[in-house]
């Protein structure tokens, strides 16, 4: 008792308390707002079951090179994925054409550049514009899985963006599939290894180690699609293999081998639905979230159906 | 309790003792000063600091990047470098206890300290390791310090008038050359043995050991074994096991998160009681060892007008759960008087809160709190704003502050029981 009135008696540590309990007290009123907010955005993610189809398109080719893949896809399946497509100006501005329907779980989204030369400094600058795309992507769609695909170049920006950008706890990639992707440009033998694949194989540590890989390459004749030499596409092993979930190789031939041609490729869109989309049982009888969610186990479950 | 405070009486008697606290006290605007500007920095200044994300500072605040690195520079200069000046401390008063040169045995100290830490990496580049030099080595400073003060006392020659002439303070200088080269002498030995030990990475390993040890699936027992050997090494200075987040915690803090998300409440999460979610929701108001419960106290109850001084200029980094300004103030940091407190406070604040979890007065903390949050708030946002976690916390810490009441009062007898002595040695010389 004694103690309390010499306290209140004592007007500058009343003060300082009281500015304390105050203080606590109004500032729980915008923490309570903040971790609503914030948990409720988590949760969105991590409830969410969509699960799009990023996909980049090699040098020289536009946001709309994937147009007649996604009919043909949508065709053989039925499932109406929907397309979206983002093109990426040099100024950073982001033009969108296309849009996602409600309740789509799997659309495509196709990155497509204002510059889309080929050369390393320019999938370094590719991968910086894709990030900022990507995003953006996150930001609106809320998505915590989604898959990659790339042709040609495309391939190269993915794998550039693996090592330099993408470092994210709640959004996980689940599956890389690289189409004709010179990892060695167009050096054809492993021995002489370019610049881009020493930095990929330098940063490789990078790459997530639950990412499932399929690299596809074409053969016209017994070493090259007709443009990429297929041991520039081999040297993929010396960046994903043993650091990636899994590494899968696989080669077509025939006569849609060619390097541009393999995007109309039946043999293509087989595989990309085997491995690379959703399964149809599994889209609608499981909701898909992120922990039970092992990408190297579904790919077993689903080669047995 | 007459002789607890005879035997602490004498513990602080001793010189080393009273070289400790001394130096604690004298670094203690420096410590302040840094604190103040941690706090800026994390706290305000950071996307994920406390008022950084609640009032959205990148979205208003230009330049507040820039504005971060002023404070965090500011901060690195003063808690990064406190340990020297904590060694130069150390020295002089030890130097000055035996009445020798306390100015160059101060230097010599400094110098040895930085030499012996000072390890230049491989390659061109000069990269040298600032931990070394950071507040959480100060206990190896001050001994650092204290044992050239002890060459001092043993090769210096006594000290002299000032006197502000050229030939005195060079004749003072030479006097001091001797001890200066057997303290620089040792300081290379210690530099060389210590370069060896970084060579083959045994201060990694140490660490690692340490991380290992709270690398296991936590358990109540566990919880409270590794929350008591962070507090006992935080009052020696040093970080312990629960400062570090290793993959075990990281898992079982992502599978509550997960789980909390899927089910929109953190009632049911699968880790209710992990270690580092009840630690640091409940075992750190105002950092280590409830520090916050104790700057309260004192500015309600010590009789010592210093020490309610301190108290009230400690507050505004302990809400943020910034405590070394206390640590070193008043001071805690290896101060047998708050041994007891500091580290069994934090274990009986996990304790009450695992009671009122397993009640269910509240639900467990899982969903992610910013850095620099004040201490009360921890467990009201981590339970996704639960008004029953907010009072839980405020009866804690309410407890906690009637607890440190009794220690402050023993605190005070101990230092009138010193006073009177000092007194009367006075008036018997």
């Amino acid at each position: 008792m004694k103690l309390i009135k010499k306290f209140f008696r004592n007007k500058k540590s009343w003060l300082l308390l009281g500015i304390f309990f105050g203080l606590i007290i109004i500032l729980a009123f915008p923490s309570y707002a903040w971790t609503q907010a914030n948990v409720k955005q988590m949760a969105t993610r991590h409830n969410s079951k969509m699960s799009p189809v990023i996909m980049i398109p090699g040098s020289s080719a536009t946001q709309d090179r994937f147009d007649e893949l996604v009919q043909k896809i949508n065709q053989a399946d039925g499932r109406k994925h929907s397309l979206l497509k983002l093109k990426v100006m040099n100024s950073g501005q982001i033009n969108v054409t296309g849009e996602i329907r409600p309740g789509d779980n799997e659309p495509f989204i196709v990155v497509g550049f204002e510059n889309n030369q080929d050369g390393y400094d320019n999938i370094k600058k590719e991968s910086k514009m894709f990030n900022s795309a990507f995003t953006q992507l996150t930001k609106k769609y809320n998505f915590n899985n989604f898959k990659a695909f790339g042709h040609s170049n495309g391939g190269l920006v993915f794998t550039d963006f693996l090592e330099n950008y993408f470092d994210n706890d709640e959004i996980t990639m689940k599956c890389l599939m690289t189409v004709g992707t010179p990892y060695n440009f167009e050096e054809s033998s492993t021995s002489r290894k370019t610049q881009m694949l020493a930095d990929f194989i330098k940063n490789r540590k990078k790459i997530p180690d639950d990412l499932v890989v399929y690299s596809l390459s074409g053969t016209q004749n017994y070493d090259s699609d007709g443009i990429v030499p297929i041991n520039s596409v081999a040297a993929g092993k010396y960046i994903y293999q043993g650091q990636a979930a899994s590494y899968t190789q696989i080669t077509v031939s025939g006569k849609m081998a060619q390097h541009s041609a393999m995007l109309d490729n039946p043999q293509i869109i087989t595989i990309m639905e085997q491995y690379l989309l959703n399964q149809k049982a599994k889209a609608t009888t499981t909701n898909r979230n992120l922990n039970d969610d092992s990408p190297t186990t579904d790919f077993n479950n689903n080669t047995g159906n | 309790m007459a002789r607890l405070v005879k035997i602490l009486t004498r513990m602080k008697g001793y010189s080393f003792f009273q070289i400790i606290q001394r130096t604690l006290v004298i670094l203690f605007p420096f410590a302040l000063l840094g604190a103040f500007a941690q706090v800026i920095s994390t706290s305000f200044l950071s996307v994920g600091g406390f008022f950084g994300s609640i009032f959205e500072i990148n979205a208003w605040l230009p330049h507040y990047q820039a504005l971060r690195v002023l404070f965090d520079d500011l901060s690195q200069l003063t808690l990064g470098m406190l340990t020297i000046a904590g060694a130069f401390e150390a020295a002089k008063y030890t130097a000055k206890h035996y009445q020798k040169d306390d100015q160059m045995a101060g230097l010599t100290a400094a110098i040895c300290y930085g030499l012996i830490f000072f390890h230049r990496m491989k390659g061109n580049t000069v990269t040298i390791e600032m931990r070394y030099y950071d507040y959480h080595w100060l206990l190896v400073g001050i001994l650092v310090g204290y044992l050239v003060g002890r060459i001092f006392k043993r090769h210096g020659m006594d000290a002299q008038e000032p006197q502000p002439q050229n030939d005195l303070i060079l004749s003072r200088a030479f006097g001091a050359l001797k001890p200066i080269f057997v303290a620089v002498f040792w300081a290379l030995v210690l530099h060389a043995v210590f370069g060896l030990v970084r060579y083959y990475r045994i201060d990694s390993y140490v660490l690692n050991t340490i991380q290992n040890f709270t690398n296991q699936p936590s358990s109540f027992m566990f919880t409270m074994t590794s929350a008591l050997l962070t507090t006992v090494l935080a009052w020696f200075g040093f970080a312990g096991p629960l400062a570090f987040s290793t993959k075990v915690v990281e898992t079982e803090v992502w599978d509550n998160l997960s789980y909390a998300l899927s089910h929109g409440s953190s009632w049911k999460i699968p880790h209710p009681y992990s270690a580092s979610s009840l630690y640091h929701s409940f075992g750190t108001f105002g950092g280590t060892g409830v520090l916050l419960a104790l700057v309260i106290a004192m500015i309600v109850a010590s009789h010592s007008r210093n020490s309610r001084i301190v108290s009230q200029w400690s507050l505004f980094p302990a809400i943020f759960n910034t405590n070394f300004p206390v640590m070193i103030g008043i001071p805690v940091l290896l101060n047998p008087l708050y041994l007891i407190p500091f580290t069994l406070m934090p274990l009986f604040n996990m304790a009450v809160a695992s009671l009122f979890i397993w009640l269910k007065v509240m639900p467990p903390v899982a969903y992610p709190v910013p850095s620099g949050t004040p201490g009360p708030l921890v467990p009201f946002i981590g339970t996704n704003g639960n008004i029953m976690a907010l009072v839980v916390a405020a009866f804690i810490l309410i407890l906690d502050v009637l607890l440190y009441l009794p220690f402050i009062r023993l605190t005070e007898n101990v230092d009138q029981v010193t006073d009177q002595e000092g007194a009367l040695a006075h008036e018997a010389n």
